[in-house]
């Protein structure tokens, strides 16, 4: 899931601090990160009984991985991160021993770069076919040649249909609407999807170099803020179903289960675009089980198994044929399935330049200072 | 009538002071032990009474895994942090001069560094000499950060002891042995005890050693939970946490209850 710097309590400038330290450190002791095996095909048997997941917690139904267990003989152990930033820190400071990591969209791309990933032979895997058109060539692995998809999500908003009557459809209606009902709303604190949106809703394209621009999304957040409650990226599910918020920056898979607690929940898909992120299973170099790896890979590419996983943790997957094992209320609730059109107003977005991500910056200080 | 002595203590506003500062030390701890109660999804939002999440913690192994991780890592890290500690500031005492200041910067010295240097380092050093992260490891890297915690109440008690009554030990013949055995060691106890709790409760809390040294297998509880702010926390995390801060008040109080009737009865004994 997009859980980017600025989301957690822990200070984005901590998080770099991180960054920076591990990477000064490796290079220091002059860690040479082992290039990445050469493919090879799908293993015919499990070596050994373990396998070692890298991921965030609570991110994959325990239930599911006893199943794999059951089916496979394969144990699974767990190691927990807490933000991409700090997983790509650990393994370039030289962690070993993960078989299986998740990394997010751009994430993915910064790591194969790097040559921190193992390139798999998906084709060789019985289930290998089983990727929705839509997810089969992202921007990140292009051909899939590192990853399988996890699961995704998009960033549009939601609000109580009951409180909130006017009925906005595009990031333009939502900051628009905003200050009619103050203390009542929420925008999330990340630097990215909310500068972003509000270039979106003046027809402006995300990743501008446009100071003129990022100075009209400056003015328009700015002028918002009075009525916000809360900027938060976490709890607003609860925010939202109790009503201490009316009208908030929402995940569809958050807002789908806010819907369940209160059927006034609505999730909107701005018509202006709205930001898509992926999960993805990757193999990390020196990961200790590979082929027990590359059969967890194909068994989440099951459409039954990564079904429970959806249902489960709430976000829609990649693998085709999975949709006729979600819930029924998933597959009945646009907030979780949406539409054909709907889904093609989702961007996977690739991280803005360095230059532009320090004006996003400034405009994110100024905001929230 | 005369006039009491001023003092600071005397002034009219340390009592309200007093008072908000208990409150501030001790609200988000209650705040914590009701949201254990709570009914709804999230951990943070209010939802009515309930207590259905102190039978899912139950079936939520990764959990009580990471919950049992910790523990195992902080009781013998305190153990051993506490000895290694001892053993540090009795022989500092020994030692004179530029010899005696060398070894103080040294022990200190971890508690200046950031702990995110001695913890990425520490990954960095396991990484090159072929070290697997598993137990071991991280038990080894939090004994370490814990060694200069633990070293100061043992150092300031040694130091507020009677030298008189270790020439007394051996001018009456008691060997080295006898005066550490007899003597110091029984009045390093209390120092021992708060140099291993400091140690237990500092490996309990750590967050960033563990986050880079843990392996897969080694999962602690301040890496879980934080690592759950992905999906947003869910009333467990109250409730492990409310557990953890009930468990040990209680050990507490029945640690205090005894030595207290004990003492009464000593008392009586001698009367």
């Amino acid at each position: 899931m997009k859980l980017d710097i600025s989301k957690i309590t822990m200070g984005r400038r901590k998080r770099l601090s991180i960054i920076g330290v591990a990477a000064a450190v490796s290079l220091l002791v002059g860690i040479a990160v082992p290039q990445a095996q050469a493919a090879v095909g799908y293993p015919k048997k499990p070596v050994g009984t373990e396998l070692n997941l890298y991921n965030w917690s609570n991110y994959i139904d325990p239930a599911l991985l006893k199943r794999f267990t059951a089916e496979t003989g394969i144990n699974v152990n767990l190691g927990v991160y807490e933000s991409n930033a700090q997983m790509l820190a650990k393994l370039e400071a030289g962690a070993r021993g993960y078989d299986i990591i998740v990394p997010t969209d751009y994430m993915v791309q910064i790591m194969a770069k790097k040559g921190l990933l193992q390139r798999i032979k998906r084709t060789t895997f019985p289930n290998g076919a089983n990727l929705k058109a839509e997810f089969a060539n992202p921007y990140f692995d292009q051909g899939r040649s590192y990853t399988i998809p996890y699961l995704h999500g998009l960033t549009g908003f939601g609000y109580l249909k009951d409180k909130v009557t006017t009925n906005p459809t595009t990031w333009k209606e939502f900051f628009a609407a905003i200050p009619s009902y103050p203390g009542k709303t929420t925008i999330f604190d990340d630097k990215k999807e909310v500068i972003d949106a509000a270039l979106r809703s003046m027809g402006y394209k995300p990743c501008t170099k446009s100071l003129t621009q990022l100075q009209a999304a400056q003015d328009l957040i700015k002028s918002i803020k009075p009525s916000l409650n809360t900027i938060a990226s976490s709890g607003n599910i609860g925010r939202l179903s109790s009503g201490t918020s009316v009208l908030l920056m929402m995940y569809n898979g958050a807002t789908y289960k806010a819907k369940l607690a209160n059927p006034n929940v609505v999730f909107v898909y701005p018509k202006d675009g709205l930001p898509l992120w992926q999960d993805n299973f990757a193999i990390p170099v020196g990961a200790k089980n590979v082929d027990n790896a590359k059969i967890f890979l194909n068994w989440m590419m099951d459409p039954k198994n990564i079904a429970q996983a959806s249902n489960w943790a709430g976000y829609n997957n990649g693998i085709t044929g999975s949709d006729k094992y979600l819930l029924d209320a998933m597959q009945a609730d646009t907030a979780f399935t949406p539409t054909a059109a709907q889904m093609a107003l989702g961007v996977a977005m690739a991280p803005c330049s360095t230059a532009v991500n320090d004006l996003y910056t400034k405009v994110w200080t100024a905001f929230k200072g | 009538m005369r006039q009491r002595a001023w003092s600071v203590s005397n002034l009219p506003i340390i009592r309200p002071m007093g008072i908000s500062s208990l409150i501030f030390l001790y609200l988000p701890l209650l705040t914590v032990l009701i949201f254990a109660f709570n009914k709804s999804e999230d951990a943070t939002t209010w939802g009515g009474f309930s207590t259905r999440w102190f039978s899912t913690i139950l079936e939520n192994t990764d959990l009580i895994r990471s919950a049992k991780v910790s523990l195992s890592i902080a009781v013998p890290c305190a153990l051993i942090a506490a000895m290694i500690a001892a053993g540090l500031a009795i022989g500092m005492g020994r030692a004179t001069g530029s010899v005696q200041n060398v070894l103080r910067a040294l022990v200190n010295a971890p508690l200046v560094l950031p702990e995110i240097v001695t913890s990425v380092g520490t990954l960095a050093f396991f990484s090159q000499v072929g070290i697997p992260l598993r137990y071991g490891s991280l038990l080894f890297a939090h004994v370490v950060m814990c060694v200069p915690f633990a070293f100061l109440p043992i150092r300031s008690r040694l130091r507020d002891f009677d030298e008189n009554i270790f020439e007394a030990a051996r001018d009456l013949g008691a060997s080295s042995f006898r005066v550490m055995t007899k003597i110091s060691i029984p009045l390093l106890v209390p120092a021992l005890l708060s140099s291993g709790l400091l140690s237990f409760i500092i490996s309990m809390d750590d967050f960033l050693t563990s986050l880079f040294v843990s392996g897969p297998e080694t999962t602690t509880l301040p890496i879980y939970i934080f690592g759950l702010l992905k999906l947003g926390a869910s009333p467990e995390v109250n409730v492990i946490a409310a557990l953890l801060l009930i468990i040990p008040t209680l050990g507490l109080l029945v640690g205090i209850t005894w030595t207290a009737t004990r003492r009464r009865s000593n008392e009586a004994r001698h009367q």
